[in-house]
């Protein structure tokens, strides 16, 4: 189905789209504040970080906070494993989740009210209090110390929001092509493939990404499960930076300005491929 | 019950998970492997930007070929250190072997069953090596758990430049200090006199039972049964701190202020004096931190008119702990008696610029290694903290928690006083 | 419809409801949750068949993974735990921990203060993530460059945004206190984390910058869905902006909109590692919250069974509240 809109809608479309975009942009930018907060304070030199009033530009910038960050403690090698740990983590995430998603939404499982709410309940939970009885089921299977102490738990932990962000943009596609595919014989796995994910893909993203951003940033277990350097995740390498009673504003900010870029890397290799897909999800038929 | 029968169970659980997922390639756990070299497992908090641990191991397996001692760092904050700890000994890990941990741990430790009873481990004389005061930090109920590594105490900074010029000397009262202060922020010199920690965390409580003390009382009694805050002790020394910010001698900001905030304060010279711990002198001096480079000095704490000086000073640093169910206690043993002899014990303070806990490598030489802290430690009044209790956790909340709201103004101070009593008094009464 | 016969019917939108209630379902050429009930029998039971075939991996791993431990931990909150010759000991003593926790004025401080913090801050971020939304929603260039930049707050790690937000509202040299003192607003640096109503705003500021692009994020994936025709539709019949949003957007996105409510108050309610940064519970214990009791309990204090009471006690005042909270909302979308 093509649309063919008159002239002068489109016309106004056009305006609110322009009042949008600048909107759009404002937030944006007064969002980043902070943001341009941390990248300009990570080049100012140490001595400098505690002046009142503070000099808006790091003049002179220095790479003494980033020497700090990536000399002695190679928080490359951390970045490097929260990359790995957040990738596994999110395709299988996916990969589980969205069969679930479409079986809590697209068929007459049974159960599939009180299942949801299981999976509520359980996000409910203090993840801080499952740490000690999950780090002796890992320790019994020899898991301490790897990928898989910790894509293991972020799998479990992240399922259950996905799901449910899954479900709700399958809930909203409709059932013709479906069942047109079903006529013609297509499996279900083929039908989940070829109809529902190109239709869901915004669904799909939303749910990626906040799996992959809990993984990021996940904290308590990435220490207790790794004590390896080898592989512990980028969090737990800021929290070593400094020493006793040492607060090192400094190392911190240029090490997180570095961790960011994985994630601006991420968002824009999506980019095209988002944007297509929620295009695509937006023109039905 | 015991958490190791829960490991059938979970191991199944935790075996069907692996073959769901269709994982392959599962890595064997490695248990002893009972060669002639023994690995064992260390595990340390980040000192300051020193290689001191990386410098001990090496030395330690270059002289011990049969035994390899294998380093991991931990992350700074003490009490992230204390929650990953006792996860994995509370799960009955036999790594880490040897651990540092925080002077106030021995007794919860001990109680928790997450540190080993050193006493038998180690020869009598031993402990000879150590200042008694230490010894004594290290025991519960009577047996030691922890063996003393690198002592670490609470110190006045000043700037003794700006005391030469206004002609006046070290003070030595809290009184002295407080007018010390105002005649120089009177002259514009400096904006803040002195900066203290009083952020509603542990430092806090240093801080005030150092008042406390200073005024000739504790935080509990002395054999741990009853709280002893809302005392006249305990009301001066509130006092004193209250008023120190509502004088403006103190920051406004005070309340929210831990040791790098008021070392930040104290480096960009906007403060006369500071109580912080010995690892700030270094900072002082480095210029690319500090902006009064040569125009420090330090001191014992101050204490109130009319107390023998001078002040209570908190001790802090570190302990090496032995986990209970290290396959290799011989070797750990053997490991923390060249840990804390004389030689690797002078590495602590020629590398690390701390000061060895083993009085015989207190030398001259390391002192002066060590810059005036060595010199100026000596004088001290060591107070401890009273970490004598398993719920030492506890008592030291009540306490930060009650001081700092009365020191932002949300609670009086008898409020305040009277609520930290009553949570001291349920913490001691709970073991 | 037996909407308020049980807890799990209220808490859980069968799938098939979004599109019956608002104006908007009949725009919408099929009926979304038709298919399945209209299906014969045998296509009912296959398609029963395929959900619990499609659905099990992922159940299996969450019910694995995570139900061993929580069932472990509501068996400590029974316990009292103590040191043994290997590992630790736990003896059964019953609802022991949980008259401890009852009677402690500490924790009904801690839940009054998080109860508190989740009901404000849940309405903030939820109202300005879905004005972020729209805005998104309705951009025709930079989309994805916007949405990117929205999750730079989102994606950075908790604790360094603490520290981040510590060191602008720090009371010496903080850079909100800069601002404030060049606009002329104060005269003098002002220690915003030594008061409670300060540190309680200090938090709400940095949670928010945090968690409105969450908001934002979910509640755009469902305005992505709404077919753009129904819009001009209704505008065709005269319908204004505000009109098009509380009848048409807010109906067909009410999926979204309750995920990301149930999801924000969970996480609102478990909040932890900001206040752990950024006032450390203070000043006093005003801003401590119900997670950072938990985490004493357990790490500092080392009194697991307490701790895991105090987590039990937790997960079940959530459910109350998320029980109440989807009950008010289902009863204002009936009377609409």
């Amino acid at each position: 189905m093509t649309s063919h809109f008159p002239t002068s809608r489109r016309r106004a479309r056009t305006r609110e789209g322009l009042a949008a975009n600048t909107v759009g942009i404002a937030i944006a930018v007064i969002f980043m504040v902070p943001v341009l907060w941390l990248a300009i304070s990570a080049f100012k030199p140490v001595s400098a970080l505690g002046d009142f009033p503070p000099e808006l530009l790091p003049i002179p910038a220095t790479l003494a906070n980033f020497d700090a960050a990536f000399g002695p403690s190679d928080f490359g090698s951390f970045l490097m494993n929260s990359v790995i740990v957040g990738i596994l983590s999110t395709v299988i995430v996916v990969c589980l989740g969205l069969p679930a998603a479409y079986g809590l939404s697209r068929t007459s499982m049974r159960g599939r009210a009180a299942t949801l709410t299981g999976l509520l309940v359980i996000s409910v939970f203090p993840v801080i209090a499952t740490i000690p009885p999950l780090y002796v089921s890992l320790r019994a299977l020899g898991w301490l110390n790897s990928y898989e102490a910790l894509v293991l738990p972020y799998v479990a932990f992240n399922l259950p929001l996905a799901i449910w962000t899954m479900r709700n943009s399958l809930l909203s596609i409709s059932h013709q092509m479906e069942e047109a595919a079903e006529v013609d014989g297509a499996s279900t796995m083929r039908t989940i493939v070829q109809i529902i994910v190109p239709q869901a893909l915004p669904g799909i993203f939303v749910a990626a990404v906040l799996t992959f951003v809990a993984c990021w940033q996940e904290f308590l277990m990435a220490l207790s499960f790794n004590s390896n350097p080898t592989y512990q995740t980028a969090p737990v390498g800021i929290a070593l930076f400094g020493g006793a009673f040492q607060l090192p504003y400094g190392t911190i900010f240029a090490a997180s300005l570095v961790a960011l870029l994985p994630i601006l890397v991420l968002v824009i290799a999506l980019r095209r491929w988002v944007v297509g897909g929620l295009s695509t999800g937006s023109v039905k038929g | 019950m015991n958490l190791h029968s829960l490991r059938r169970p979970l191991l199944a659980a935790a075996a069907a998970v692996a073959v769901g997922l269709g994982a392959v390639g599962c890595s064997a756990a490695n248990d002893s492997s009972s060669g002639q070299q023994v690995t064992i497992n260390w595990y340390v908090q980040p000192l300051n930007s020193t290689s001191i641990w990386q410098d001990l191991v090496a030395a330690f397996n270059k002289s011990h070929p049969n035994i390899k001692v294998n380093l991991t760092v931990g992350p700074t904050n003490v009490d992230t250190v204390r929650g990953t700890l006792s996860t994995e000994l509370g799960s009955g890990s036999a790594t880490p072997d040897v651990y540092e941990g925080d002077v106030t741990w021995p007794a919860q430790f001990a109680k928790a069953g997450l540190a080993l009873d050193l006493t038998k481990e180690f020869p009598a004389s031993f402990w000879n090596r150590f200042s008694p005061g230490a010894v004594k930090l290290a025991q519960y109920n009577g047996e030691s758990y922890s063996v003393p590594s690198w002592t670490e105490a609470a110190f006045m900074y000043y700037r003794k430049d700006l005391l030469e010029q206004a002609g006046l000397p070290v003070p030595t009262t809290w009184e002295e200090l407080v007018a010390d202060a105002k005649k120089i922020q009177a002259t514009g010199a400096v904006k803040d006199g002195y900066t203290w920690q009083g952020a509603g965390y542990e430092g806090l409580t240093c801080v005030y039972s150092e008042l406390v003390a200073d005024a000739g009382g504790s935080i509990v009694s002395g054999d741990y049964t009853k709280a002893t805050l809302n005392t006249a002790a305990g009301t001066k020394a509130l006092d004193f701190l209250k008023g120190t910010i509502a004088s403006g001698v103190s920051p406004n900001a005070t309340p929210t202020f831990q040791e790098p905030q008021s070392l930040n304060d104290f480096t960009a010279g906007n403060a006369l004096f500071m109580r912080n711990w010995s690892y700030a002198w270094a900072i002082t001096q480095d210029p690319s931190q500090s902006k009064v480079v040569g125009k420090v000095g330090m001191a014992p704490l101050p204490t109130f008119a009319g107390q023998p000086e001078p002040g209570a000073s908190t001790n802090g640093g570190g302990g090496m702990f032995i986990n209970p169910h290290s396959k290799y206690v011989k070797q750990d043993v053997e490991f923390l008696t060249w840990l804390t002899d004389t030689d690797a014990q002078s590495m602590f303070a020629s590398v690390g610029k701390v000061l060895p806990a083993n009085v015989q490598a207190q030398t001259p030489q390391a002192q002066q290694e060590v810059g005036p802290v060595g010199q100026v430690l000596a004088k001290l009044k060591i107070v401890g903290r009273p970490v004598g209790t398993p719920a030492y956790s506890q008592v030291s909340r009540a306490v930060f928690q009650n001081v700092n709201s009365a020191l932002s103004g949300n609670a009086s101070e008898s409020q305040a006083l009277s609520a930290a009593d009553s949570q001291v008094a349920s913490a001691l009464g709970s073991q | 419809m037996s909407r308020h016969a049980n807890g799990a019917s209220l808490l859980v939108d069968d799938g098939n409801q979004a599109s019956t209630n608002s104006n908007g379902a009949s725009l919408i050429g099929s009926g979304s949750g038709s298919a399945p009930r209209s299906g014969t029998l045998r296509r009912t039971a296959r398609s029963r068949r395929r959900g619990v075939l499609l659905s099990s991996p992922a159940l299996a791993v969450v019910a694995l993974i995570t139900v061993v431990p929580i069932a472990f931990s509501i068996y400590l909150s029974l316990c009292r735990v103590d040191a043994g010759a290997d590992g630790f000991d736990y003896t059964f003593i019953g609802v022991g921990n949980y008259a401890t926790a009852l009677r402690s004025p500490t924790v009904w401080a801690a839940l009054g203060f998080t109860a508190l913090y989740t009901v404000i801050s849940v309405s903030v971020e939820m109202l300005l993530g879905l004005g972020v939304a729209l805005v998104i929603d309705r951009m025709t260039k930079g989309t994805g460059i916007v949405l990117g930049l929205l999750l730079v707050p989102w994606a950075m790690i908790t604790v360094v945004s603490g520290q981040l937000w510590s060191y602008i509202f720090n009371g010496v040299y903080g850079l909100a206190n800069y601002l404030l003192v060049v606009t002329h607003i104060v005269s003098a640096p002002v220690s915003f984390l030594s008061n409670p109503a300060g540190a309680f705003v200090a938090l709400l500021v940095a949670d928010s910058w945090k968690t409105v692009p969450f908001v934002a994020l979910i509640l755009f994936g469902g305005l992505r869905t709404i077919d753009r025709e129904l819009y001009a539709a209704a505008r065709l019949d005269g319908a204004g902006s505000g009109r098009i949003l509380t009848h048409i957007t807010i109906p067909l996105i009410r999926q979204s909109i309750i995920t990301a409510v149930v999801f924000r108050v969970l996480q609102a309610f478990g909040i932890f590692d900001l206040p752990f940064v950024l006032t450390n519970g203070g000043p006093g214990h005003a801003t401590q919250s119900i997670a950072m009791l938990t985490y004493n309990a357990l790490f500092q204090d080392l009194n697991i069974g307490y701790g895991a009471a105090i987590s039990c006690i937790t997960t079940l005042v959530v459910i109350i509240f998320a029980v109440l909270f989807l009950r008010a909302f289902r009863v204002e979308d009936s009377v609409d």
